[in-house]
């Protein structure tokens, strides 16, 4: 019998080359992620001076700190908020227009890449669109938004104005992406499923709730973990590039705080401990989510 | 009651050539009719336009005396097995049949007794928990027909649902499915590129080439008298030989161009000779044996034997035929009556 030989010696000789191939990946993660993220951990124990001269171990003082800092409560409150928006608005606004462009029967192949073009905007030139689109001297939108009031809309001043600014660039950025994801995941839902669905169900719109989204589900949970962690890290360079200078008080998210108080306030030690606190949030997050939500969606 | 009238149905698809063209037909009540033909041939889009999937560009649909075809699909009363089955994969076995009846607001426990009266005569009952993915080829072949049950149509369509089974499989929901409808009595229309499933489970069957109907008729009429020479040669198996007149020894009738003669009818005792040929080929399959001979002018023709016929490659082969088994078609493909 050569086969079981055959198995063994597949199954227990092993060659450097698959390893050879992971390898850059794995130097990418470790020089990118674990390498800076161990360094934040060892940090957030430290008190540093401003120079880098000297530092002391300190326990838990700066996760102490940064608990009872009233300043902190709030920013991580308009985070939640600011996250659970962007993503609910980038999710539910690419979803309708990847409904309405696969309803489509003319047109949807100038449409589709229309709609897909701000996938290749960076963040930071998304920030800068929404920068010049609310800019008080030349900005388009901000004229419209002021039009026959006094200075009601104020974003460079006003933090609730700040976040419509931050969220509507944020958003318009990651549309693109989103629907991507949802048109692809749409066109893959078998056509007789939904001829077999026209045939039992007269009413559109709970056909589009009883069948098409729960075939849609693999693809919009995927969305809504990729969205979460974009809303709550990615969305920094949307907002350094709209305020330059730091957004008026009030409109900072978590990660803009860790930037502004690590390398603007030279405080590496708290600065460090915030990141510690939200790489566990994204994390427990992101358990919760496999946790609880994947249960519930249907992988055909 | 549930009678289904098709006239004149034409279905352009746009800058294409007419899919469907001027079909008329007419499904009695109870009556299992099967659409035939070989793929792309409009029996899918006919069916689809039955059903409401598509639209008509000419034509009409009545059933039971009411103009159907202005009916939006859900309101049709119509069932409609598919092909891939197209069962919803995130519903079970009960969801996916109590789907329909929900929405057309059946009371839970109506719905409930009805599902299990159909699991029970499709033999589901114990697989109604059970997710498509988790049910073979045949079982879901049985939900697919098992949802279109419970809706108790006065239509069932089916969309070549044997297609994606096994020969043996398919040779057993062949049965089954005729024995349902016998039962049931509901007018069915049941697509199909195989004669032999078309053959056995049809009242009437209607032959369709290139969006036109070739014939519509009982299998054995159009077994007996293929009306045109489409249908004579896709009806049979192994298919009919066309021979030219010039071989045959006796007369035809004017117009006729080409004699079709079924292998089964050219036999040894045939009043009439053909020129003798000999044998290139000899397919075997036990009970019989199919004989690939050659003529002068290079004629090929099969010959339908018994199993125990010891032929062998290059022997003569030397057949004869009775008149009453030759159809003549003229020059348009189109039967002559002798």
């Amino acid at each position: 019998m050569p086969q079981p030989a055959l198995m063994k010696r597949v199954q227990f000789s092993h060659s450097p080359i698959p390893y050879l191939f992971v390898l850059p990946q794995i130097l990418i993660i470790g020089v990118f992620f674990l390498w800076p993220s161990l360094e934040a951990f060892r940090l957030s124990f430290f008190l540093e001076d401003p120079w880098g001269l000297s530092n002391q171990f300190v326990w838990f003082e700066n996760y102490i700190t940064i608990f009872e800092d009233p300043d902190y409560q709030s920013v991580f409150g308009s985070t939640v908020v600011f996250s659970v928006v962007v993503t609910f608005l980038s999710i539910g606004i690419a979803l309708l227009l990847a409904v309405k462009v696969d309803g489509l029967l003319r047109f949807s192949m100038q449409y589709r890449p229309l709609l897909t073009w701000a996938y290749a905007v960076a963040p930071a030139v998304a920030g800068l669109v929404a920068r010049f689109l609310y800019s008080p001297q030349i900005g388009p939108l901000y004229d419209w938004l002021n039009a026959g009031t006094d200075g009601w809309f104020e974003p460079r001043l006003d933090p609730m104005d700040a976040w419509l600014v931050l969220i509507s660039g944020s958003v318009w950025k990651q549309i693109s992406v989103n629907f991507i994801f949802i048109l692809a995941g749409l066109q893959a839902i078998p056509r007789t499923v939904l001829e077999a669905a026209l045939l039992d169900n007269p009413n559109g719109g709970r056909r589009f709730l009883s069948i098409t989204l729960p075939l849609l589900a693999p693809t919009l949970f995927f969305l809504l973990v990729i969205n979460i962690s974009y809303a709550v890290f990615e969305t920094f360079g949307v907002i350094d590039t709209v305020y330059p200078f730091g957004p008026p008080a009030g409109a900072e998210t978590l990660v803009y705080k860790v930037y502004v108080d690590g390398f603007k306030g030279a405080d590496l030690g708290g600065s460090s401990a915030q990141s510690v606190i939200l790489m566990v949030i994204v994390l427990a997050l992101t358990m919760i989510q496999f946790k609880y939500i994947e249960k519930r969606v249907h992988y055909t | 009651m549930a009678r289904l009238e098709l006239t004149n149905i034409s279905k352009v698809f746009a800058g294409q050539t007419r899919a469907v063209d001027r079909v008329s037909l007419t499904v009695e009540d109870g009556e299992f009719v099967a659409l035939l033909g070989p793929s792309g041939c409009g029996k899918s889009t006919l069916l689809r336009m039955i059903a409401g999937l598509e639209t008509l560009t000419e034509g009409q649909v009545d059933l039971a005396g009411m103009r159907l075809d202005t009916v939006p699909p859900s309101k049709r009363d119509v069932a409609m097995v598919f092909q891939n089955y197209a069962l919803y994969p995130h519903m079970t076995a009960f969801g996916n049949m109590a789907y329909a009846l929900k929405n057309r607001g059946v009371t839970r426990d109506a719905i409930r007794v009805r599902v299990e009266q159909a699991a029970q005569l499709l033999q589901l009952t114990e697989l109604l928990d059970r997710k498509p993915s988790q049910l073979s080829g045949g079982q879901r072949q049985r939900v697919a027909m098992g949802r279109a049950l419970v809706r108790e149509p006065q239509v069932f369509l089916f969309d070549e649902p044997l297609s994606n089974l096994d020969a043996a499989l398919r040779g057993q929901m062949r049965v089954e499915i005729r024995q349902l409808q016998r039962t049931l009595r509901i007018t069915s229309v049941f697509v199909t590129h195989d004669q032999i499933e078309a053959m056995t489970m049809a009242d009437r069957l209607a032959v369709m080439n290139q969006g036109r109907l070739e014939q519509f008729g009982t299998p054995l009429e159009i077994y007996h008298r293929p009306a045109t020479q489409f249908v004579a040669s896709f009806i049979g198996s192994p298919p009919m030989n066309f021979l030219s007149p010039s071989l045959l020894p006796i007369p035809l009738p004017e117009g006729t161009v080409t004699v079709g003669i079924r292998p089964e009818h050219l036999t040894a005792e045939g009043a009439h000779r053909l020129p003798a040929g000999h044998c290139l080929l000899i397919e075997e399959l036990g009970s019989e044996a199919i004989v690939h001979g050659q003529l002068p002018d290079n004629q090929m023709i099969l010959v339908r034997v018994a199993g125990d016929h010891r032929r062998v490659i290059g022997d003569s082969v030397d057949v004869g035929f009775d008149v009453h088994h030759l159809h003549c078609f003229d020059a348009q493909g189109l039967r002559v009556e002798q």
